[in-house]
């Protein structure tokens, strides 16, 4: 009985911690339900911590005032092309380096995982130059995508995931008559699934919030990712802070399915991060 | 006849897989990171800006009249000055915050599981949105911080507007966006650690520090040096909390490395100038790797 | 159908001579053992055969037909792994259609040439179950089914046992023995088991340290094994080894054990191959199981204190310690010995194997002097 008194009170008091940590990110909700003129209001009643009644119309603002579905879709392009697309050339590398043969292989996995450490705030400006400046590619899919298609940092990791498995599936399918082609996507690909699905859900995550990349290489309004979107409705008169968290709530929504759906994956690919090994 | 020569092309790939698995990837590379990296450090060498483009006969090697001017200049001088402060605040404390709950969130019950995710939260919220929310908190009106000051009879405070307090705010909003990143590296870390080890432990009758403190945090030491690795790292790139928050203002007090870089870049088109930025950013996250690989032993190096 | 011959193979992972000068045929449909300790090179060689790995030196011929380039798939050699290799998400129909499907094959031939050999295996009733959802037995037998179905020309079995517990691997053993006859393929069967080998093994062949030691039958090899190695590796407890000497008494000889002890000997064989180790150090072997307790007509040989007796069952191994050597003798349980108790053994001089000081066999009939 004592027992589970003390485990109830742990979670009401875990619950409360919770609350507070997680305070900006209520307040942002609880903003986005407010009237306009009601977020920078300062408090006076308790009852005004909770936005009742709720107001939608923020939400529905938020689409009639800019192009938020098109903003939307520029997202989950540029990110789902490079979690899919990026995923399989990543691992096919990451193969051919864990189990073929590869003239100078070694070496030049050495200079991949050499190129893990150059970041990526370094490489912009002349990726502009050649990409938006020369490439002609600035308000484009492939402007945005192109540089992080590889990856060197994933094909590291998915090589060492590789080379931790034992290699007698693949050498059964070997024997069976199978190509490496065959191989590599009908029985490794799979086996990976672990490992192909923290990467995904790191870049998702890397990706789905990346700023800089996509203030570089775009400058028309009609073409920008969510997060360059809430900048610019953030600063677009006249300023309504209901419209403002409305947007945010949005801008956030995706993550948080993505991480609902591959919670399992997530704690995996901190493990991998973690380790490295 | 057909069947034979399909027979043959199939031969002739499957010989050739390592390396046409390996391509698309290895071509990428050498594109976007070889490629402009190179471009990078040439052009730090020259006075190229959006002029030489218009007039290509104006380009000149100019040798190391870039990093000249930086090192002398009081600006670059200043957003070093900013991003060191900036990771020397938040490295620390996110770091040992990340550990201490981690240790919280370590186990099975439901409290601590709920605490986990809420914990994570920020993580999956992006800075653009998160920088919005806590302009909105850090409001000196009407702002959530000010009205608690002013209900706890405290004088409230300038915040972002303070050339003093603009790098605090900012640092203690990045603790608490990041810290749940690190505490689950720590928690995945804490988790591989064999349950063994702490029965064999507690029949030697050690307690719940001891363990803590024998075990734990020996067996976390690789993982710490890795923790502070890409904390220290996140931390250089310093850049979207200042542009979006504080536009590197008030007088100059947030203006970071990256945003110099950004605006040198984009505002001045001086890219000869923004490319020397590139290069000493790049030294100087090969220096802090390079104190992270002394650290750790020879087989957990990347 | 075809036999394999290996001419001068040798294999080399950087400076590591894993394989070493591997010369031998093996005859069409013949069931081939080839046993080792760990790490011995018996993989390596069974994935020179199936082409997994490329040899370094020397010719492989499958058949006729040289294979030393040609890729696994196209060598008409199937294998069986020691962890099943089963693909996950394929059914066990699916896994056993596996090369079929690769090859091509028309879809109704495919799998009536997978139902036929899942009735010979009994897998009917598991064929649309997943591998995860199979005992290790029935996963054993699957991998077999997915090597059988194809009718391949050679088998190759890499420890195919070793995951089974005792009860299930010699009931597994018999069923491959069964359809091994019943296929009449050739068999590559590579074990560190030494029951496997001689149960199942027409002819077995020894590696150490990646030379070949022997190739010869079952019965060969342990009643006239090539040398120490070969003598003591197989048989379990070993082969009792004594150390001594050899030396010349006029009309016969004598062997100085380095205890002390003397056993007179005559020796005769062909050409006299023994001469050579005359007056040197020589090794007399003898199997537990020849020894038998002394009696009035069996005059003591060996003797000592008994320092262990493990009953296994009907039989008792003694363990006792004649001057250095640790000695074990088997004997019945009704006379099992207590411990500490002195016990002494005689054996028969046919039952008994010299070696030369290099450790090789010396062909000669032994015999005691009376
Ligand atoms: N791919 C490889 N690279 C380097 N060395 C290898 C490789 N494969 C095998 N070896 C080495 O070759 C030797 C023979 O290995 P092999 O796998 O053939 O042994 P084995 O007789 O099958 O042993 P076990 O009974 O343990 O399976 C070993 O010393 C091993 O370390
Ligand atoms: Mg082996």
């Amino acid at each position: 009985m004592n027992s589970r008194l003390r485990q109830i009170a742990a979670c009401v008091l875990a619950l409360l911690g919770g609350l507070v940590f997680l305070f900006p990110l209520l307040w942002m909700l609880r903003s986005s339900l407010l009237p306009h003129d009601q977020v920078l209001r300062a408090l006076t009643a308790w009852r005004q911590l909770l936005p009742w009644p709720p107001r939608w119309e923020n939400y529905a603002e938020v689409f009639r005032r800019v192009a938020f579905a098109r903003t939307l879709l520029v997202s989950l392009g540029f990110t789902g092309v490079i979690v899919v697309v990026g995923m399989v050339i990543n691992a096919a590398c990451a193969y051919a380096f864990a189990r073929l043969r590869l003239p100078g292989g070694d070496l030049l996995f050495a200079v991949v995982a050499a190129l893990i450490i150059i970041p990526f705030e370094a490489l912009a400006l002349p990726l502009f130059i050649m990409l938006g400046v020369h490439g002609g590619l600035m308000n484009s899919l492939p402007g945005l995508f192109l540089p992080y298609l590889a990856k060197a940092f994933n094909i590291f990791l998915i090589r060492q995931y590789f080379l931790s498995l034992p290699a007698e599936l693949e050498e059964a399918a070997r024997v069976e008559g199978a190509s490496w082609f065959r191989i590599f996507f009908q029985v490794a690909l799979p086996l990976a699934k672990p490992v192909l699905a923290a990467c995904a859900v790191l870049d998702f995550m890397l990706h789905w919030s990346e700023y800089l990349w996509p203030l570089i290489m775009t400058n028309r309004p009609d073409f920008e990712t969510i997060q360059l979107g809430l900048g610019h409705f953030y600063t677009l008169p006249p300023i309504q802070w209901g419209g403002i968290m409305a947007y945010s709530v949005m801008a956030t929504l995706p993550m948080m399915l993505v991480f609902a759906f591959f919670q399992r994956y997530l704690v995996l690919s901190m493990a991998t991060a973690g380790l490295k090994q | 006849m057909q069947k034979h020569s399909c027979d043959r092309l199939g031969q002739w790939l499957d010989q050739r897989a390592g390396l046409l698995l390996s391509l698309p990837a290895l071509l990428l590379l050498l594109a976007f990171v070889i490629l402009p990296f190179t471009m990078a450090v040439y052009a730090s060498f020259t006075n190229q800006s959006v002029r030489t483009f218009m007039q290509p006969g104006t380009l000149a090697y100019v040798g190391w009249d870039n990093y000249r001017e930086l090192l002398g200049d009081g600006d670059f001088g200043q957003a070093l000055f900013n991003t060191m402060y900036f990771v020397a605040l938040v490295v620390p404390l996110q770091v040992g915050l990340a550990l201490a709950l981690a240790v919280l969130v370590n186990g099975a019950e439901m409290w601590r599981r709920m605490l986990r995710i809420s914990f994570f939260m920020p993580v999956i919220t992006s800075m653009a949105v998160l920088a919005v929310v806590w302009t909105l908190l850090f409001n000196p009106g009407a702002g959530v911080f000010n009205t608690l000051l002013r209900a706890l009879q405290l004088s409230p405070q300038p915040f972002l507007s303070s050339p003093r307090q603009a790098m605090l705010c900012l640092a203690a909003m990045s603790v608490w966006q990041g810290v749940g990143f690190q505490m689950m590296i720590f928690l995945a870390a804490m988790q591989s650690i064999p349950p063994a080890l702490y029965e064999a432990a507690r029949i030697e009758g050690a307690g719940r520090w001891q363990c803590f403190r024998r075990i734990t945090l020996p067996m976390l030491k690789n993982t710490t040096i890795f923790v502070v690795y890409i904390t220290t790292v996140f931390a250089f790139k310093l850049f979207v909390q200042p542009h979006l928050i504080t536009q590197g203002g008030p007088r100059g007090s947030t203006r970071t490395l990256i945003l110099m870089l950004y605006d040198e870049a984009f505002t001045n088109m001086r890219y000869g100038k923004a490319a020397a930025i590139s290069v000493m950013f790049f030294v100087l996250v090969l220096l802090v790797t390079f104190v992270q690989r002394r650290l750790m032993p020879r087989e957990e190096r990347l | 159908m075809a036999g394999i011959r290996l001419q001068d193979v040798g294999k080399e992972f950087g400076a590591h001579r894993a394989l070493c000068d591997v010369s031998f045929s093996i005859a069409n449909r013949e069931f081939f053992v080839v046993v080792g300790p760990s790490g011995c090179g018996k993989s390596t060689l069974l994935r020179l055969l199936a082409g997994l790995e490329q040899v370094s030196r020397g010719r492989i011929f499958i058949g006729e037909r040289l294979v030393n380039d040609i890729p696994p798939g196209r060598r008409n050699v199937a294998m069986v792994f020691q962890n099943y290799a089963l693909f996950p998400p394929l059914t066990v129909f699916e896994n056993m259609a596996f090369g079929l499907r690769i090859r091509r094959l028309p879809r109704r031939e495919a799998d009536e040439m997978v139902l036929r050999t899942a009735r010979v295996l009994e897998l009917d009733p598991l064929l649309q179950k997943r591998p995860a959802q199979l005992s290790g037995g029935q996963r054993q037998r699957v991998a077999l089914g997915r090597a059988m179905v194809r009718q391949p020309e050679v088998f190759l079995y890499d420890e195919p046992l070793s995951n089974l517990d005792a009860r299930l691997r010699s009931d597994m053993r018999s069923e491959l023995l069964r359809l091994h006859k019943r296929a009449r393929t050739t068999a590559v069967y590579v074990t560190h088991d030494q029951v496997e080998a001689m149960t199942l093994g027409d002819r077995i062949c020894v590696i150490r340290d990646g030379v070949v030691q022997q190739v010869a039958s079952a019965m060969d090899v342990y009643h006239r094994p090539v040398n120490l190695f070969v003598a003591t590796f197989l048989g379990a407890p070993p082969m009792n080894v004594l150390p001594g000497r050899l030396e010349s008494a006029g009309e016969h000889c004598r062997l100085l054990l380095d205890g002390g002890r003397i056993l007179p000997l005559t020796l005769a064989g062909a050409a006299q191959a023994w001469r050579h180790c005359l007056n040197r150090p020589v090794s007399l072997g003898v199997r537990p199981e020849v020894m038998q307790p002394a009696s009035a007509e069996n005059a003591p040989l060996l003797q000592g204190a008994v320092e262990v007796a493990e009953v296994t069952g009907g039989e008792c191994y003694v363990h006792f310690r004649e001057g250095d050597a640790r000695l074990v003798a088997r004997m019945s349980v009704a006379h099992k010995p207590e411990l500490g108790e002195g016990v002494s053994f005689s054996f028969p001089a046919s039952g008994a194997h010299l070696f030369d000081e290099h450790g090789r066999r010396v062909e000669a009939q032994l015999a005691f002097v009376k």
